[in-house]
């Protein structure tokens, strides 16, 4: 995570720290953190001094997550005072659930549970537990056949202590040798065999037990070392929840956007899959009570629901009842078209709706309700 | 409740012991006892462990944490442990972990000031309790060392860090108590395993309805020198039947020569063969008995006392067993 600042000379602006409160800030003087600060949400983690207004402005980290300092560098070019300065942030990161891992075979996947130890299979005869389980199913389709070759070549290069030659092309390169293995068939022989010298199966496949029972497991399980890395797509910079939270302006609806705090859209596919459950109170919840639910004022005697007025009512002089806070008069409400407050509903709906008749107002559109009491009339 | 006690007295018998090895037989039990027993040496006895790491210098090629995190997998002497308390529950320094009842601590120091890499390893740790120091194979590795007539380094340990000239580290580390189930680096087992003993039964009638040569093909069939042949009456005989890894190899090459039932293997549902190995915090011997006495802990934790008996109602006959009537 780099961060530079400051901009070129025209700015008299500069790193450094404020002088009135030196005590409450955790930055050095010249306005930058040191190497290994811990950094929380909010906390600046540099300042900078505009001479002009001598004014400091402090930068503060965002996010949610803390931080360590890696790294600061300073850009010494320009020797009268700082103006570029690179600080690198530094976050530990166990691996949880939802991280995503990957073999060098691109053999990709999602942590999905975190065992421990002890609850891992093991076997009988050496004691090892895997560190990772993966599913068979992602072989087949993906036909990552290296995957399982660099696991049997590892493992009885490990039990033998020595490094297995890889190369693809080894065929050609003995037919060249001509001396050593010059019968050897395919690969898998060879790697086999070796396994076979160390008293392991000859596939690689091993007898586990158990972690949780200690009893053994019904299946042989294929098992061997191979390289795993960390990919960088990690849940703590993707998950999204929400609750409540901003709405959009026009619609009253819920935002989008992981950074501004939105909601995942719950869209046509996720409403058709409520429809076929016939989960009707849980779709209007969601698409409803949860979005942009609105009480508006419709006049029934016009079937309008944008000419509703509010009445002010006129100012009476208000009585104190002992103690209790005044009571707010009741807001009228009237229909500018009809001139009279009869016939006046609340009537609950999406607010996009009440968006939807102003803009047809605008192309002279109207747009009536017929109010009913009875349901399907 | 009348007698009947479903109790069974296993027995142990000890084949190999050493410092940081041991090989044992349980019989006479259950798989589930068998397992709790793996279970609890591997995540439940505890050690000492450096938990916390109060860095002063730090200019060498690693990061603070990473080599904080190093300095927790280094392997203590932990005989004190049972004994010592959790600084979670400690009284006497109110749980903050800096009291001689639940804390040890270790100093650091060490500066480069040669042109060559420096190591700095576990025995540059100088501990404030002689109790507790890192473990050292260095001796005992060194006396192999010498025997095979290769002059091994001269300074042992694990190293931590290595520095160059002019680089630096100062810190300060405090041991705790702990177990494997909070962090792997109380773990004090660095294998055990068990495996059901087999019973093999050779069909001999139908063994000897075979050539040499087959049996030579089918002895080899194993991976492991399950079978031998013997030198003179060329009869296939068991040699080491816990050699044999469940893998069914020889099975299923009975059954490709035609000879389907030819051996007979099953697993003993009441024996069990551990392996036990540890990482030098506690002795293999003194791993197993902690494991033991924690299991009954544990089991004394479930049980309920005598004052409970209003339980009786809801746990009925269940509860008069528990209580060991």
């Amino acid at each position: 995570m780099g961060r530079k600042s400051g901009k070129s000379s025209q700015t008299p602006r500069m790193f450094r720290r404020s002088n009135i409160n030196k005590f409450g800030c955790t930055l050095d003087a010249d306005g930058l953190p040191h190497v290994g600060q811990f950094i929380r949400p909010d906390e600046p983690y540099c300042s900078i001094y505009n001479t002009e207004r001598s004014s400091v402005q402090t930068l503060r980290k965002k996010g949610t997550e803390p931080v360590y300092v890696d790294y600061v560098a300073v850009d010494v070019k320009n020797k009268k005072d700082l103006q570029k300065v690179n600080i690198r942030f530094r976050q530990p990161r166990n691996p949880i659930i939802g991280d995503k891992f990957s073999s060098r075979h691109g053999q990709k996947g999602v942590c999905s549970q975190l065992w421990p130890d002890i609850d891992m299979p093991f076997c009988g005869t050496t004691g090892m537990r895997p560190d990772l389980i993966i599913n068979p199913h992602a072989f087949p389709s993906r036909m990552t056949i290296a995957m399982l070759l660099e696991s049997v070549a590892a493992k009885g290069g490990s039990l033998h202590g020595e490094f297995v030659d890889a190369t693809p092309f080894r065929g050609s390169v003995n037919k060249n040798d001509g001396e050593s293995e010059s019968k050897s068939g395919s690969l898998v022989d060879d790697l086999g065999l070796m396994l076979r010298k160390k008293g392991f199966n000859y596939h690689g496949l091993e007898v586990l037990y158990s972690g949780v029972y200690g009893t053994e497991l019904t299946c042989e399980i294929f098992i061997g070392p191979v390289y795993y890395q960390r990919l960088r797509h990690m849940v703590s910079d993707k998950y999204q929840v929400r609750s409540t939270g901003t709405t959009d302006q026009l619609t009253k609806q819920p935002i989008k956007g992981r950074k501004r705090g939105g909601g995942v859209r719950f869209g046509e596919m996720e409403r058709d899959s409520l429809l076929a459950h016939g989960a009707a109170y849980l779709l209007h919840d969601r698409l409803h009570t949860c979005s942009d639910y609105h009480i508006a004022d419709v006049c029934s005697l016009c079937g309008s629901l944008l000419t509703t007025v509010f009445i002010q009512p006129q100012k009476r002089p208000v009585r104190a009842i002992g103690g209790l806070p005044p009571g707010r008069a009741p807001k009228k409400i009237m229909c500018d078209a009809c001139q009279t407050s009869k016939g006046m509903e609340a009537v609950a709906m999406p607010y996009v709706f009440r968006y939807l008749a102003a803009e047809l107002a605008a192309m002279n559109i109207k747009l009536t309700l017929k109010l009913s009491n009875q349901a399907g009339a | 409740m009348e007698g009947q006690s479903y109790a069974r007295m296993p027995r142990v018998k000890i084949r190999e012991l050493r410092d940081d090895y041991a090989r044992f037989e349980l019989r006479d039990t259950d798989a589930s006892i068998a397992n709790a027993l793996r279970r609890v040496m591997i995540a439940e006895v505890p050690t000492i462990a450096i938990d916390l790491v109060e860095i002063e210098v730090n200019s060498s090629v690693l990061n603070d944490e990473f080599i904080a995190h190093r300095l927790g997998l280094i392997p203590l002497t932990s005989d004190r442990a049972m004994s010592m308390r959790f600084s979670r529950d400690c009284d006497a320094c109110d749980g903050d972990g800096q009291c001689e009842f639940c804390s040890v601590e270790f100093h650091l120091m060490a500066v480069c000031r040669n042109d060559e890499t420096q190591d700095v390893t576990s025995s540059d740790l100088i501990s404030s309790d002689h109790t507790v120091v890192p473990v050292d194979y260095s001796e005992s590795a060194a006396s192999i060392d010498a025997s095979d007539g290769i002059s091994g380094n001269k300074k042992g340990g694990i190293t931590i860090v290595k520095l160059r000239k002019g680089q630096e580290v100062k810190l300060r580390a405090i041991a705790r108590k702990g177990i494997g189930k909070d962090h792997a680096k109380w773990s004090p087992a660095a294998t055990v395993t068990f495996m059901y003993e087999p019973e093999i039964h050779i069909n001999e009638d139908l063994m000897e309805s075979l050539t040499l040569e087959e049996k030579k093909e089918w002895v080899e069939s194993s991976p492991t020198p399950v079978f031998e042949i013997d030198q003179v009456t060329q009869q296939v005989m068991v040699v080491d039947a816990e050699a044999y890894t469940y893998d069914d190899e020889v099975i299923k090459k009975a059954e490709a020569m035609g000879k389907p039932g030819l051996v007979e293997i099953n697993a003993k549902q009441d024996s069990f063969i551990f392996t036990v190995e540890t990482t030098g915090a506690i002795k293999a011997s003194q791993l197993l008995l902690n494991a033991i006495e924690i299991l009954k802990q544990k089991l004394d934790a479930v049980r309920l006392s005598e004052d409970t008996v209003e339980a009786d109602d809801q746990f009925g006959e269940l509860g008069a067993h528990m209580r060991g009537g």
